[in-house]
């Protein structure tokens, strides 16, 4: 059952009417349960595959447990030991072949679940430490770290945004209201991964295959361009749709899953970016790492003028990690760098700029629309050209840069600098335009009458394509990581 | 939300549905128009398959949805598309008969297009003789006795009667596969003569009733509602746009994913296109031996189809493993040599050509206009390279001699 199939759309539909049927807590509970069971089982064919998972899952509840009993002084070591555990387990390359278990076993899912005990771990180890200790049961725990919703590729939900909905007496109300909207956005992701991401992943596919082809320059630069410029969008139709099918069958099931986009295209710097893309992930990095760290830097380099270059150092060790943790490779470390390095010049651009012009002035330019402009499409580019090291091997990537010269990959750069700036912009200007369309319900566009049309509209193309035509379409790329 | 959201909703989702659906089939029928008439219209009423040639001295056209152009077939007084009437040949000249199926008679491609074409006047020019080609590959759907097909070996004494220097059997790995084939099954022929029938509307309403009321009552209302999407313009347009728009290795993986259709391009090939092969040989075998009594040269050449020609461009490096493209062709050429004829290879030729794959029609695979002067440029180049010592092309070609009169 792939993760944004019919199947388990079906499946969900089926696991959300289900735990309907009573609003108890237990009763709830259960069915997410047998339900995530179901869809493991559904995944692997032989229970042998999943002891490593599970291994892993006992160890960070054992972890937990130590630290539920108020043995704060293990909390480092219980977090190694799970780091560790996942590293051997996802086999990253910087550990000797030699200690990895060499028997496949199933690892989908298993960097979320990471996240997911990690938090745990950490939370709890404070509260260890405050002296208040609040328990998470057995069942608890793998009901938040299996739940079949966010299992394959999140969001990174937090344990007591969970717990509040799932464990509520009195569930959150699920009217014809909400259940509209929720089959609207069911109808939306489904579409986004079977056709959006489809028709974004043949545009892409063609440019790799045009670039190692005997064609004129021209050809090539317009082949890089489409090859550079597609991609996040396919990226993003393909994990936003998906995580748009989550969302949806949480909420069925009363329970709200955070938001993992919040249309990162209309960044208009760097940081911004990772404040709209992957959201749950950068946050919790945000939280559980930037923050620890700069504090303790601080807490270490008392001098004023170096605070603000701390901050930037702390960006850029967050993000390395976002990078690195995508894959075991070198591509991977190269793709944390340039996250890394990405939002570091970013902060320093910032902080450098606003003390040569004053923080005044600077504000007000960060107010111009077409700085904004030229901004987002800059910060558009930027992740376009640094997905190379996430999607393509060094191999692909050495036949992708040597089929141009570097002043043609330069006015490939520049060119989708240029096109991202007025074409986003003008993305921008139309959505602001169409929203401004008003009935006293709000804008018409995102009023019921408006999301029945176009939720129609995107199922029936997703009924011919999917159905009808039977056009396969990529998997969910962090279904992967 | 309000009460009257309950019908208005359901309603408004509905009207979304029907307009679009009726929108994109009128887009996609002014996009891919066809003609009304068809190859149909030039072959007897009544016989939906065999072996009997078009009607002699017919004319008919057809436009097919894929194509940019109407394609007019004229049969002349023999029933061949040979651009000539049939007859003896031009004094001086030396005369290919040509005989093979839709594909080498240019099927949905104007016979001035075809490779049957352009291809006498590059022989000449790299012979430096005056070659003429007379074709008589005939095709359609299961119509006018291509060859190889069930009575073509008595049908073969017709080309002979053609007066030619040289018999050229031009074959695809569809003829091969069909070489098996004993005729349409009743579902097929109802189809056939269905199709040939579509003009008549009387009763039209009638029978649409009937149909549904038939595939409600007998559980086959998907397998119905399926048929009746697949002959949509719609379906065809959208067919043709993803088809057409994958890439190389896109579509030779989704080709290669149907093993039924895709065997031939196995290394160990599947038993069905062994049998198949084995009736070729028969075919074969035939056909030389009626050829070789006329002491007339027999050449064979394959054509690849569009998934072969693909394969053949990617390079050997990124075939799967498992398959090898060129291994019909050592299967034809041991065949075709082993009963005396000549087999001459083109699919090499294949390989230096990128994305040879886009000049054929996505959907319906036949080659398109550009796709037949790829053919015939690739055919020049094969009959002329020695393998044929009456075609072997000269140190002076044709042009250099008419300069030097």
């Amino acid at each position: 059952m792939d993760s944004a199939s019919f199947q388990f759309v079906l499946f969900g539909l089926i696991a959300a009417i289900v735990s309907n049927f009573s609003r108890s807590r237990v009763w709830r509970s259960i069915i997410l349960m047998l339900a995530s069971l179901i869809f493991l089982a559904m995944l692997a064919q032989q229970l042998i595959v999943f002891i490593p998972l599970a291994g892993f899952l006992l160890l960070g509840y054992l972890g937990l447990a130590m630290l539920e009993r108020g043995w704060s002084k293990l909390t480092v070591w219980t977090i190694v030991a799970v780091i560790f555990a996942y590293v051997w387990l996802k086999k990253y390359t910087f550990l000797p072949e030699g200690i990895f278990l060499h028997s496949p076993y199933f690892t989908l899912g298993l960097s979320y679940i990471f996240f997911r005990v990690l938090h745990l771990l950490i939370d709890a180890g404070e509260s260890a430490s405050e002296g208040s200790i609040n328990k998470i049961g057995i069942g608890a725990y793998l009901l938040y770290t299996l739940n079949f919703t966010t299992f394959v590729s999140g969001p990174i939900q937090r344990y007591n945004e969970f717990a509040q909905d799932q464990f509520a007496d009195e569930p959150i109300p699920l009217g014809p209201r909400v259940i509209g909207l929720q089959l609207e956005r069911l109808v939306r992701g489904f579409f986004k991964v079977n056709v959006l991401a489809m028709l974004l992943h043949i545009v892409q596919q063609n440019g790799i295959a045009q670039l190692s082809q005997p064609i004129s320059p021209s050809h090539r630069a317009v082949a890089a361009f489409w090859l550079v410029a597609v991609y996040p969008f396919f990226l993003y139709a393909n994990f936003s749709g998906y995580i748009d099918i989550v969302i949806a069958l949480a909420r069925l099931m009363r329970v709200r899953l955070p938001e993992n986009f919040d249309r990162p295209f209309s960044a208009s710097s760097f940081l911004d970016f990772w404040n709209r893309w992957h959201i749950s992930l950068s946050m919790w990095l945000k939280t559980y790492v930037y923050n620890p760290l700069l504090l303790a830097l601080m807490r270490r380099i008392s001098s004023q003028a170096m605070a603000p270059f701390l901050g930037v150092f702390c960006f850029f060790v967050t993000f390395f990690l976002i990078g690195i943790w995508h894959g075991r490779t070198s591509e991977y470390a190269v793709f944390g760098v340039l996250q890394g390095g990405g939002v570091a010049i970013n902060k320093l651009w910032q902080l450098q700029l606003a003390k040569a012009i004053g923080k005044k002035k600077y504000k007000e330019l960060a107010k111009n629309p077409i700085y904004i402009a030229f901004g987002r499409g800059l910060t558009f580019t930027w992740f376009a050209f640094t997905m190379f090291w996430f999607w393509a091997n060094w191999k692909q990537i050495h036949t992708i840069f040597t089929a141009m010269g570097v002043v043609q990959w330069f006015a490939v750069w520049l060119a989708i600098w240029l096109t991202a700036t007025a074409v986003l912009a003008g993305w921008e200007w139309l959505r602001a335009m169409l929203l401004s369309i008003q009935t006293a319900e709000g804008p018409v566009l995102t009023g019921r009458y408006a999301r029945v049309v176009y939720a129609s509209a995107l199922g029936l193309a997703a009924f011919v394509v999917t159905v009808l035509l039977n056009q396969p379409a990529p998997g969910i790329v962090y279904k992967a990581f | 939300m309000r009460r009257r959201d309950w019908i208005l909703l359901p309603v408004l989702g509905l009207i979304t549905i029907a307009l679009l659906m009726v929108s994109a089939e009128s887009i996609a029928r002014w996009s891919f128009p066809t003609s009304e008439s068809g190859l149909q219209g030039c072959f007897a009423k009544g016989i939906p398959w065999g072996n009997a040639g078009a009607v002699p001295n017919t004319v008919c056209s057809e436009r097919m949805a894929e194509s940019k152009y109407l394609a007019e077939y004229r049969f002349n007084s023999c029933g061949h598309r040979a651009g000539v009437e049939c007859g003896p040949k031009q004094a001086g000249s030396y005369r290919i008969v040509m005989i093979g199926s839709s594909m080498a008679m240019g099927l949905f491609t104007p016979r001035e297009m075809t490779f049957a074409s352009l291809l006498p006047p590059k022989l000449s020019q790299e012979t430096g003789r005056k070659i003429e080609l007379y074709n008589e590959a005939s095709g359609g759907e299961f119509r006018g006795g291509p060859f190889p097909m069930r009575g073509s070996i008595s049908q073969f004494k017709e080309v002979l009667s053609a007066s030619p220097d040289m018999v050229l059997w031009v074959v695809t790995p569809m003829d091969v596969e069909n070489a098996t084939f004993e005729g349409p099954s009743p579902e097929q022929m109802a189809a056939i003569q269905n199709r040939a029938g579509s003009g008549v509307r009387s009763g039209h309403l009638a029978n649409v009733w009937n149909k549904v009321k038939a595939a409600v009552t007998q559980g086959t209302i998907d397998k119905e509602l399926r048929g009746r999407w697949d002959q949509s313009r719609t379906s065809l347009a959208l067919k043709h746009i993803f088809y057409g728009s994958e890439s190389q290795q896109q579509y030779v993986d989704s080709y290669l994913k149907n093993q039924d259709d895709s065997g031939f391009l196995r290394a160990d090939m599947s038993p069905k296109w062994r049998n198949s092969l084995a009736a070729f040989e028969g075919y074969a075998e035939a056909f030389e031996s009626q050829a070789k009594k006329a002491n007339l040269p027999f050449v064979v050449v394959l054509v690849p189809n569009r998934a072969q020609a693909a394969m053949l461009s990617m390079g050997r490096d990124q075939w799967p493993a498992g398959y090898d493209p060129y291994k019909l062709d050592e299967e034809m050429r041991a065949i075709v040599e082993k009963h005396g004829g000549t087999y001459v290879d083109v699919l090499p030729e294949f390989s230096k050509i990128p994305n040879p794959e886009q000049h054929y029609f996505p959907i319906d695979g036949h080659p398109d206009a550009e796709g037949h002067a790829m053919i015939a440029d690739v055919l020049a180049h094969g009959l002329t390279n020695g393998a044929i010592p009456q075609l072997k092309a000269s140190a002076q070609p044709q042009a250099q001699l008419e300069r030097g009169r």
